[in-house]
Formats: structure tokens, sequence, C-alpha cells
């Protein structure tokens, strides 16, 4: 036996499982399948709410952010003020002396 | 070696109208003339009898979809060939195949020898260790009986492309079988 022969024998066609059209022929007849297009729906839903609670949940951050830079500038404004102050009474009191 | 010539539900262009008008029982008869052809491609391509009708069920009613582009029973032949070779590298590129482990390949190959009955059942086996162009080239040449030209037209690729997918393909079935060129 040559291997071009065992090639053709292994390579017979298979006959297709029984009922096989009838099966493909149910399927043209079956309502369309809901199934798929209410999973995509449902998938985009997800994604849609996913992006726009990222987005928030960034926006607010940011405000934090934006606030908490605010709160620490003033506070340093403060800060220096006093120093300054001080500096002002300090310099006085060496004048005087 | 032409398989198609032994059909034994000829399709005839009037036939293929009926179909592409809506008739379910010419539909029927056009998916019992080819339904051996297609799941065998799935089927020496995936090794899986489900995944294989699968597949086959899924290249008809995508056929149902676009009989009115078919234009003849030759047409028909190659766009069944073409969609079903399509789908099953679609197939394994989603990785849903089952995949022949080296030892099992190996095992496989071991037990072969030119008496062996069940030669031809190892070498679809081994079959499956082969990329999927390669594969694909020889059960277009060895099921379908076709000439590496028409593989390309039906592969869409390159007449030299054919021919090395072939040449390398079996190159190493004969290896893996321990037979000499």
């Amino acid at each position: 036996m040559n291997f071009e022969d065992d090639l053709a024998r292994a390579f017979e066609r298979k006959s297709a499982p029984d009922g096989f059209a009838d099966r493909v022929l149910s399927r043209l007849e079956a309502p369309p399948r809901q199934t798929s297009s209410l999973l995509r729906r449902i998938a985009a839903a997800i994604v849609l709410t996913a992006a726009l609670g990222g987005l928030t949940a960034h926006q607010i951050i940011e405000h934090r952010r934006n606030e908490e830079g605010e709160r620490a500038r003033r506070q340093l404004m403060t800060a220096l003020h006093i120093a300054s102050a001080k500096m002002r009474v300090a310099q006085r009191a060496v004048a005087h002396d | 070696m032409s398989a198609a010539a032994s059909l034994p539900f000829p399709t005839n262009d009037a036939n293929l109208a009926r179909a592409a008008e809506g008739d379910h029982d010419a539909f029927g008869m056009l998916i019992r003339e080819h339904q051996d052809m297609v799941f065998s491609i799935a089927w020496h391509f995936l090794h899986d009898r489900d995944r294989a009708e699968e597949i086959a069920q899924e290249v008809f009613l995508q056929l149902y979809r676009t009989l009115g582009e078919i234009e003849s029973n030759a047409h028909l032949t190659f766009w069944l060939r073409r969609v079903t070779a399509n789908r099953c590298i679609d197939e394994s590129r989603r990785g849903r195949w089952r995949i022949v482990t080296l030892d099992e390949a190996n095992d496989v190959a071991r037990d072969a020898n030119d008496s062996d009955p069940l030669l031809a059942r190892k070498l679809g086996q081994l079959l499956q260790r082969l990329p999927a162009q390669q594969r694909l080239a020889i059960t277009m040449r060895y099921q379908e009986g076709l000439e590496p030209s028409e593989i390309g037209a039906v592969l869409d690729i390159p007449l030299n492309t054919v021919k090395s997918h072939l040449r390398r393909g079996l190159g190493a079935l004969r290896e893996w079988l321990g037979v000499k060129s």
C-alpha cells in the first residue's frame, strides 16, 4: 500500500450525521434567536455603565484633589502671613534694643 | 479525482433558483447533496464530530442567506468549500478545536506501519498537528481531489503557497509515520 492510497483512504468523505438536513431546515424555520441580540444589548449597557461610572469617579477624585490643593494653598498663605507678622514683631524688638 | 462526479443528488440550476426563492424542499435537496462534503471538510480539520456538525450547519445557514448570489451548481460547490474552509480557520483562531498533544500524536505514530489497517485513521489524527492552512490544503487535495491551482482558488492563496503547504504537510506526515519518500 503506498502513501497516496493511504491518504486517499484517510480523507474519504464522511457521511453527515443522520437528520443533518432536517436540523438545518428547522433552524431556518425557527424564529430569529433573540438571545444573542439581548446579550449584546446587556453587554453594551454594562460597558456604558462602567464607562460612565468610571468618568464620574474620575471627576469626583479630580474635584477632591482640587479642593485639597486649594485648602493646602490657603493654609500655606496663612502660615506665611503668621511667619511674616512674627518676623516684623521680632524686627521691631531688635530695633528698640 | 473529482468527488463531485458521483454525487447521488445532482443539483440543477432550476433547483438552485427554487431554493433561492425560498423553497425549503429545494434547499433541503441542496443540503443533502452537499452535506457530506461540507461536514467532511470540517471533520477532517477539527476531528470533532459535534463541532464539525456545528460548522456545517452554520455554513448552510449562511448559504441560505446568500443563495441569490450563487450563479450555478459549480459556483455553489466552490462557495461551500471556501466558506467551510474559512469557518474552519476562524474556529482554529478561536482555539476551540481539540488539540492533539505531542505525546498523543507520537503514540499514534509509533504504532503506525504499512500493514496497519488503522493507518488511515492515524493519518487523520496526525493531521491535527499540522498548521491550519496545510491541513486544509491536504484535505482539499485528498478529500475533494482538487488540483493545486483549484486549492489556491478555494483558499484564496497563490499556487506556490499551495504547493509549499502540500510539500511541507505531506513531508511532516511521512516523517511522523516513518514513511520513506
